[in-house]
């Protein structure tokens, strides 16, 4: 879970009536709980979301390798001197505006700055992420309709 | 092809822009366009016919001139992206109210049931009666816009809907044996949508989960969530702080981000 998440996260539950809140991912566990004895609260244990495809695996079937979301936040060689766009929320990737059409961008397309990248959808929201950058697209890290993590990187773009 | 501009006024006086068309291929592909040309917040596309309505998955709205309401409002929220889809349960919510209301006041159907389904249906009495489809645009972690589509059922009946959908869908006449005047409804419904919008702003958001928790449908019980290539199945336990819904697994508890859901 990534800092600015778990900062959001104690913002809602300080302005809840959620008294404990504990998230459970791989490798990591975080609490959240308000400093308070005067009565028990709820206590909401989760694990990290789900969205198209992406399901936990059941306990006992752990996979030998280590899931495809963490390849794709593992930065490549070359990164460094691309800019990256990260995902602004929690979705499903979207490289096209239809199932059918095609994508917004491929490797090796030019963009300009307030061109759409990509889609990333929750709850029926499309949100379109427009390119802040002009440049060259070098990489695109997600497979469409795949879900995807705050501050996920999508593309690396080469600037002009 | 303008048919018409009017306003109304919320209750703080801050007028709704309407704009209403005889027939649009889609609301919410217009209140695209005028919103990237700068249209301010309160703008609002109406349609008497979309000839291209917009659901999920480039599904269909369908939108026959006369028997549903179709309209897209256009929002410019200051808000943390992170909770952006709590404007879309209050959307969800607001129209609820409004259905409830406008039926109970008819006098005869007060036990019509009125309830959401994760995460953006309207059912009455466990059918569907709206759909709403919302659309962003976002650079830079900002976002620019955000569109509400909505599509109501009004004067529907039940042969009026194509057979798939006559077991699953219903309409406010079906619901009261009446006829509605949509304008009339539009006119009431908006300024609704705004004072409940408005007050959120004020309360930072905070009370729209557990609002959506007290009208949410299926709550406890069992049902599936299509992901398009798998289903996942468990027991709704609520949604959580951003309104991802919350799927009991055993004794794990999934986050759902996307996908349909059936009982």
């Amino acid at each position: 879970m990534k800092f600015n998440e778990i900062k959001q996260l104690i913002k809602v539950v300080e302005k809840s009536d959620i008294g404990e809140i504990e998230i459970v991912e791989e490798g990591s566990r975080v609490r959240i709980s308000k400093n308070s004895s005067m009565k028990p609260s709820p206590v909401i244990s989760y694990a990290e979301p789900v969205g198209f495809q992406h399901v936990l695996p059941e306990k006992g079937t752990l996979p030998v390798s280590p899931a495809p979301v963490v390849e794709k936040t593992v930065p490549l060689e070359p990164a460094d001197h691309f800019d990256k766009v990260t995902s602004p929320m929690v979705g499903t990737f979207y490289r096209s505006p239809a199932p059918d059409a095609d994508p917004y961008v491929e490797v090796g397309d030019h963009v300009k700055s307030g061109d759409t990248l990509c889609i990333i959808e929750a709850m029926k929201l499309m949100n379109e992420i427009q390119s802040e950058i002009t440049g060259t697209v070098k990489k695109i890290l997600v497979e469409n309709s795949q879900p995807v993590e705050y501050d996920q990187v999508l593309f690396l773009i080469e600037k002009d | 092809m303008k048919m018409k501009n009017w306003q109304v006024y919320g209750h703080d006086h801050v007028p709704i822009l309407i704009h209403q068309y005889a027939s649009l291929e889609s609301t919410n592909t217009e209140a695209i366009r005028v919103a990237q040309v700068g249209a301010p917040e309160w703008t609002v596309i109406v349609a008497d016919k979309q000839t291209q309505g917009k659901g999920r998955y480039e599904r269909r709205w369908l939108s026959p001139k006369g028997l549903g309401m179709y309209f897209s409002i256009v929002l410019r929220p200051a808000i943390d992206l992170q909770l952006l889809n709590l404007i879309n349960l209050r959307s969800v919510l607001v129209v609820r109210e409004f259905l409830q209301n406008k039926i109970y006041s008819t006098g005869n159907h007060q036990r019509s049931e009125f309830l959401v389904k994760w995460p953006n249906d309207v059912l009455a009495n466990g059918k569907k009666i709206c759909g709403i489809l919302l659309e962003s645009e976002i650079v830079d972690q900002k976002i620019q816009f955000l569109i509400v589509g909505i599509g109501i059922n009004i004067n529907h009946q039940n042969r009026d809907f194509p057979e798939v959908l006559r077991d699953t869908a219903i309409s406010m006449r079906m619901l009261t044996g009446q006829s509605w005047e949509i304008e009339q409804l539009i006119q009431e419904l908006l300024p609704l949508y705004q004072m409940r919008y408005r007050m959120d702003q004020e309360t930072d958001h905070q009370n729209v989960v557990s609002e959506y928790e007290e009208y949410m449908a299926f709550k406890g019980e069992s049902i599936e969530i299509d992901l398009q290539t798998k289903k996942l199945k468990g027991r709704i336990k609520g949604i959580d702080p951003f309104g991802f819904l919350l799927l009991q697994q055993g004794n794990k508890v999934q986050r759902v981000t996307s996908g349909d859901l059936w009982i």
